[in-house]
């Protein structure tokens, strides 16, 4: 079986053979010929580097003036002379490009067009014949230049000088029919150029304003350049600068959404950067527009699944996180639905955490930035700018526009801006939020029983934001406090102050007060006292008191020195025992005259040892020290 | 060593004095609690003993009660008389003597039904 053949250039050109000028001269001829001499006078068909060009001699003008006379001779004729400078520049032109620089490449494409030039003025040719030859011979040129090693000269001379020189270069380049490619390395230079600047000059500068500098960097540096390298007359229009600043936004807010995270992270010194971002992406145009907002939204998404929203970062965190990102996309897009869009992965992942409830009351109560990360709910709370949530469309309002375009079907307006509303709308119910509250602060009214106008104040807030029927539990509370007060003054004992609870509205209290825990405690006198006291003020109602609660001041006087203790009515008790009695006492003995548990006195006496009051003597009994020396 | 006490913050709970129940009758809350239409407990929304019978009431839930005509007075639990147990200083003035003027009228109402009664009685005999 004979081998396949395999169709080449070489192969078709050994079956029909290039046909060139000097085929015309196979026969011998009389060398006054006129056509000897024209086809003398052609050559060579290929000018090296500093070669000149022959003027005509009259002779020739006149043989060249016989031998075309007739209009298909012309192009015939044009035809073999193409293909002989085909031939040269096979042998040349090729070898001359690797060899040479960009700008010599240049000044020989420039003196061969000329050359030609001249040489087809010469030959007379008809329109016809003209054109066939000038794109013939810009058809001959291409090849050769459309070589990886041109495009980097040209990639580098774009990149470097501005000036004629490179004017000049994409001028000659352009002469041979080049513009197309030229075009094309000159808007992927520029678009290399651009986003580099972009990507090297405004990462992680996020505090000033980019945008005006941008855009400046554009029209001065890129766009001269730019216009020079895009020869076509028809592209270029007043506007062209505008799409490159456009094309510059574009990049400029890829590399802000590759970063966005980081920029919410750093939320506060990014405020510039945001306010350019939602700028850039107001001023694109709409199919941008909607895929960038979708791009950063996916971005950001992605980035916080990467960053945050994982077991290795605290509640608190990702809360702050939460309000940062409120703020940031605030900023990006007002209407809030890019906000919208972004927030419910963080949302739905906060909702796994069980001590948001708990992270979010403290943030709001305490609105010092040095103990509270969260600080900024508590000064939300306390701004307290009009809440007004409107759950359902006024229909009568006549300012009432519908949700924006690309808003989520569940989207609520103003639901997402408001970041209390926004953190406190995770939790699956507001009462556990308020149940918590109840919580802390059954804690501080019972702990703080001086500084109560402020807890009262923090409780108005609350009331203000969350509604006043909410906090009915927290308002027997209160209610409890100010009038044990107000009974305590009555009564007027100056070693008890009672603070008497209705036990079904205290969390916690009402567990305790089933507990039938006694304890003998030093001032039972006085308690009974107050008791009878409290039966006489508040008639058909009598107290229990809850030994496990409260605070006791004592005073420990030493040999050397007295001390002040604020500790529990337990320790109290247990510390009474050693009053003016240096015998030591044995754990049993301490248990049974307090009433105490085992391990309750175990752990008071530990206390009591920790503060060097009392001193271990072996065998489960204690003894006072007698001097004191902390 | 020499202990002094010297200030002493104790916590105590109030508890209505009752007998057995923990729950108001009517409204199913607890005596300790309030009564649905108040917002606090104790002072404001008192509790009241029955004299006849050992059921107590919040005083808004059994003066609602006996708002009704068709209470005829008597203890929504044991449908004995109902008479309260007025302490001294319990419950506002106003509401107590609201409370007494029911028990009152209802009284009165009593009464008049059972001369009634006692004059048309032959009637309904023959």
């Amino acid at each position: 079986m004979a081998p396949n053949v395999v169709l080449s250039p070489a192969l078709m050109k050994s079956i029909a053979p290039t046909q060139v000028l000097a085929d015309l001269l196979t026969e011998p001829h009389d060398t006054e010929n006129d056509l000897t001499f024209l086809l003398h006078w052609l050559q060579p068909y290929y000018l090296h580097p500093g070669e000149e060009y022959v003027a005509p001699l009259a002779r020739i003008r006149a043989a060249a003036k016989q031998c075309l006379r007739e209009p298909v001779v012309q192009l015939k004729f044009v035809d073999l002379l193409v293909n002989s400078i085909a031939v040269e520049f096979q042998l040349h032109l090729q070898q001359f490009v690797q060899e040479n620089l960009l700008l010599s490449i240049c000044q020989q494409i420039n003196a061969l067009t000329a050359y030609y030039n001249r040489q087809a003025a010469v030959l007379n040719l008809s329109k016809a014949a003209g054109d066939l030859f000038q794109r013939s011979l810009k058809a001959l040129f291409i090849p050769y230049l459309l070589t990886p090693k041109v495009k980097q000269g040209l990639v580098h001379l774009l990149h470097t000088s501005v000036g004629d020189n490179a004017m000049e270069s994409l001028q000659s380049f352009a002469a041979v029919g080049m513009a197309p490619f030229i075009q094309t390395v000159v808007v992927s230079v520029t678009t290399e150029r651009i986003q580099n600047y972009v990507f090297t000059t405004f990462a992680g500068v996020w505090d000033q304003p980019c945008l005006a500098s941008l855009q400046q960097w554009v029209r001065i540096n890129v766009y001269p350049t730019f216009i020079a390298g895009v020869f076509d007359s028809f592209e270029i229009q007043s506007s062209s600068s505008n799409d490159l600043v456009q094309f510059a936004q574009d990049k400029l807010i890829n590399l802000r959404t590759s970063e966005m995270y980081d920029m919410v992270v750093a939320c506060n010194r990014s405020t510039i950067a945001f306010s350019e971002v939602h700028l850039c992406l107001a001023t694109g145009s709409p199919t941008t527009r909607t895929l960038q907002r979708a791009r950063l939204v996916d971005a950001f998404i992605s980035q916080c699944n990467s960053k945050l929203l994982h077991l290795g970062s605290n509640t608190v965190k990702i809360i702050v996180e939460y309000i940062n990102t409120i703020k940031a996309l605030l900023i990006v897009d007002p209407t809030g639905v890019l906000l919208d869009k972004v927030a419910r992965p963080i949302r739905k992942y906060l909702k796994t955490r069980r001590d948001l409830v708990s992270h979010l009351v403290k943030g709001m109560l305490d609105p010092n930035p040095e103990t509270n990360r969260l600080y900024e709910l508590a000064s939300a709370l306390r701004d307290n700018t009009c809440h007004a949530s409107t759950a359902i469309d006024d229909l009568t309002d006549i300012h009432w526009v519908p949700d924006p375009i690309d808003a989520l079907p569940d989207f609520k307006k103003g639901k997402v801006s408001d970041f209390v509303d926004a953190l406190t709308s995770v939790l699956p119910l507001l009462a556990v939020l308020i149940d918590e509250f109840t919580k802390l602060f059954a804690v501080k009214l019972l702990e703080a029983s001086d500084n109560l106008r402020e807890i009262f104040e923090d409780v108005e807030k609350l009331k203000l934001r969350f509604g006043q029927s909410e906090f009915a539990t927290l308002d027997v509370m209160i209610r409890d406090v100010e009038e044990s007060s107000q009974l305590n003054q009555k009564i007027g004992n100056p070693l008890l102050n009672l603070t008497i609870l209705s036990r079904n509205y205290w969390p916690s209290v009402s567990e305790l007060s089933n507990e039938n825990d006694t304890l003998n405690l030093p001032i039972q006198e006085e308690l009974n006292q107050f008791s009878r006291s409290f039966g006489k003020l508040k008639q058909g109602r009598h107290l229990k008191y809850l030994p496990s609660m409260g605070q006791v001041v004592v005073e420990l006087v030493f040999d050397n020195c007295s001390k002040e203790f604020n500790v529990t009515p337990s320790q109290a008790t247990v510390v009474e025992l050693f009053n003016e009695d240096d015998d030591p006492l044995s754990l049993l003995t301490i248990a049974l005259s307090t009433g105490l548990s085992n391990y309750a006195t175990s752990q008071t006496v530990e206390f009591w040892i920790k503060q060097g009051v009392l001193e271990d003597i072996g065998q489960q009994r204690y003894k006072a020290v007698s001097t004191y020396t902390g | 060593m020499k202990v002094n006490i010297k200030h002493w913050h104790g916590v105590a709970t109030w508890h209505w004095q009752t007998q057995n129940d923990e729950l108001c009758g009517i409204c199913r809350v607890p005596f300790d609690g309030h009564c649905p239409s108040c917002r606090y407990p104790g002072d404001t929304c008192p509790l009241i003993l029955g004299k006849g019978c050992s059921h107590n009431f919040h005083l808004h839930c059994i003066l609602k009660w006996l708002e009704q005509s068709s209470s005829k007075g008597l203890c929504p639990m044991c449908r004995q008389i109902f008479t309260a147990t007025v302490l001294e200083g319990v419950g506002a003035p106003d509401e107590i003597a609201q409370l007494q003027e029911l028990e009152n009228s209802h009284r009165v109402a009593r009464e008049q039904a059972e001369v009634g009664d006692a004059y048309e009685l032959p009637n309904d005999v023959l």
